[in-house]
């Protein structure tokens, strides 16, 4: 298939995303070598049923990944305690991908010039947390964040995600018919949407590697639940290693 | 601490923290949940399990919750209940932190019913038939009514306390009913000496009103009586503080999302009392046979006590075997205004039955 006037969508090398009019076309490089050939037409619908939906959410979500982790190193990784109403802990790994990135002079107060650096990006992350009593949730959402960063080294993010939760709830049982009491599995399958800022300052290379501390507030909203959806309040506190 | 430490550790914690004893002991907090078309109930089992004595806790509302209440220990119930007896807290099917994306059409008294029944059965096969005592504050008190009212449930039951129950939702005779009360409360302030003026117009507005419809009425019953800390009914306001706010959201089984930040508890409330409005059980509670303690607020102006003592009079339970309650100082909640008297009626009926 020939791609030609179409607009771009990404600004990514291993996946690009472009659409002419209401058809949407992705191209998969393979190892940086692609072919008009690749070119996919992508049809969305949207109305199809939960489980389908989960699926399909879940395959576009590990397809990127994996594509990501095949032709494209991140740009950096961040490992941190999740806190889930912050004393109840998990751990959560981030891949940051720059979709764009731009640098904006400002001059300073005392007349020298600041470059203030801001990006977009897209962030995969993979999580979990433990809430003794209540629940266990797995996680992977995608993040998409704008990014701005001061001749210092402090960032500010702010972004929101969408994704994947399963919860396991602890302890249960369950009575049949005839009034027998049996230990059962319980959990759920939800979308998982999340808001969050980041705050965050890079410290002195450690080792030759860029490292960087943040705190990373957010709300997590996961549907569908009774009556809509379930409320989380997380807090991340984490380390950021810049890979390149 | 490095990061394969911190997993070890983490992972030891959560390992522990899965593991649920049911046991009998004088100190036990057993958490456990019941899972039951479409939704997991959480249940917490605190104090006196060795008694073989549980009181299963049913909270009003409709839509309240149980296990924050018991997480801050709100009724301060650890100390004479907990000790005596293993105290059984739930969250109702779609209140607090029940999970689950259950279907709205579940949200009927018939299915809280069914939801208490396997939890019933969960306490009975885990704790090798102990006796079980359901106690129903408010709404409470209705779900528990029928449970009770089914034969084959209510013999799983060795006593049922019922707390201001609401046994009526036949809102034209609990207006009759809250005009008697005014009534009565006015005779016993005149007989008192207290505001023979306020009082007197209140008989004869009640003489000249002998059938409560209009809202007009309903407004100038309210005036007469008064709200509560105004004229004769008690304010009943527990409080807790900061520290047992933090604790039930960063550092207890709760996540205070669902349970507070939702609008699940307008949808309860509004689904239970549609399913519940018209039903009249006065009389139908002559079904119910085994022991029962009904406790009531003197000045109780949403269920009161007039109504309760006319259930009381048709519990089909031997004489020898009920018993009313009036607590003097109390209103809806007595486990808030009197909660010394409160727990010693409970704690003396237990352990007779």
């Amino acid at each position: 298939m020939e791609v030609k006037n179409k607009k771009r969508l990404t600004m990514l090398d291993a996946i690009q995303v472009y659409h002419e009019g209401n058809q949407v076309y992705v191209k998969i490089s393979d190892k940086g070598v692609s072919t008009t050939e690749s070119w996919v037409p992508v049809k969305f619908q949207w109305k199809v049923c939960g489980t389908a939906k989960f699926f399909v959410m879940l395959m576009v979500m590990f397809t990127s990944i994996g594509c990501f982790s095949q032709n494209m190193m991140p740009k950096s990784i961040s490992v941190s305690y999740l806190g889930e109403m912050v004393t109840h802990p998990g751990l959560k790994l981030t891949f940051d991908y720059p979709l764009t990135e731009w640098e904006k002079s400002k001059s300073g107060r005392r007349g020298g010039e600041r470059r203030i650096e801001k990006s977009i990006e897209l962030s995969p992350t993979v999580g979990f947390y433990y809430h003794r009593r209540y629940q266990s949730g797995v996680m992977a959402i995608p993040e998409l964040k704008f990014k701005r960063q001061n001749p210092k080294g402090n960032y500010f993010e702010i972004g929101a995600g969408l994704g994947y939760l399963r919860t396991i709830v602890p302890n249960t049982y369950e009575v049949d018919a005839t009034g027998e009491v049996s230990k059962t599995h319980a959990g759920h399958n939800y979308w998982a949407k999340n808001l969050f800022v980041t705050f965050g300052r890079e410290l002195k290379s450690h080792r030759g590697w860029p490292m960087g501390i943040f705190v990373k507030p957010q709300f997590l909203y996961a549907t569908p639940n009774f009556p809509k959806g379930v409320g989380y309040f997380m807090l991340e506190l984490g380390i950021n290693v810049k890979l390149k | 601490m490095d990061l394969k430490r911190y997993m070890t550790l983490l992972l030891l914690t959560m390992l522990m923290g899965s593991c649920e004893k049911f046991e009998l002991d004088t100190e036990a907090d057993t958490f456990f949940h019941v899972k039951i078309v479409g939704t997991e109930l959480p249940v917490l089992v605190r104090g006196n399990t060795s008694s073989k004595k549980f009181i299963i806790y049913i909270n009003g509302g409709p839509g309240a919750t149980s296990l924050d209440v018991a997480r801050a220990d709100l009724f301060h119930w650890s100390d004479g209940l907990e000790e005596n007896f293993a105290m059984v807290y739930y969250d109702q099917r779609g209140c607090g932190n029940a999970q689950g994306n259950f279907d709205e059409s579940t949200l009927t008294v018939a299915q809280y019913v069914r939801d208490l029944d396997a939890i019933v059965t969960v306490l009975q096969d885990k704790y090798d038939n102990p006796s079980i005592y359901l106690m129903g504050a408010s709404f409470g008190g209705y779900i528990g009514a029928k449970y009770l009212m089914d034969d084959n449930l209510e013999s799983k039951i060795d006593g049922w306390i019922s707390v201001d129950g609401a046994y009526n939702f036949d809102y034209d005779l609990s207006w009759q009913y809250r005009r008697t009360f005014m009534v009565n409360i006015a005779l016993e302030e005149l007989g008192k000496g207290n505001r023979l003026e306020h009082w007197t117009s209140a008989l004869e507005w009640a003489d000249a009103n002998p059938v409560i419809t209009t809202r007009e009425q309903k407004n100038q019953l309210r005036e007469f009586i008064g709200w509560p800390g105004q004229i004769i009914i008690p304010e009943e306001e527990s409080s807790i503080s900061i520290k047992q706010y933090l604790g039930i959201g960063f550092a207890s089984s709760y996540n205070p999302f669902p349970a507070f930040l939702s609008t699940n508890l307008e949808i309860v409330n509004h689904k239970l009392n549609a399913d519940a409005e018209g039903d009249n059980l006065i009389s139908e509670v002559s079904n119910i046979t085994l022991p029962s303690l009904l406790i009531w607020g003197r000045y109780d102006d949403l269920i009161v006590p007039e109504e309760g003592r006319a259930v009381f009079d048709n519990f089909g339970t031997p004489v020898g075997d009920k018993f009313f309650e009036l607590l003097p100082n109390s209103s809806h909640e007595p486990y808030i205004s009197d909660p010394t008297n409160f727990k010693n009626l409970i704690i003396d009926f237990v352990q007779s039955y």
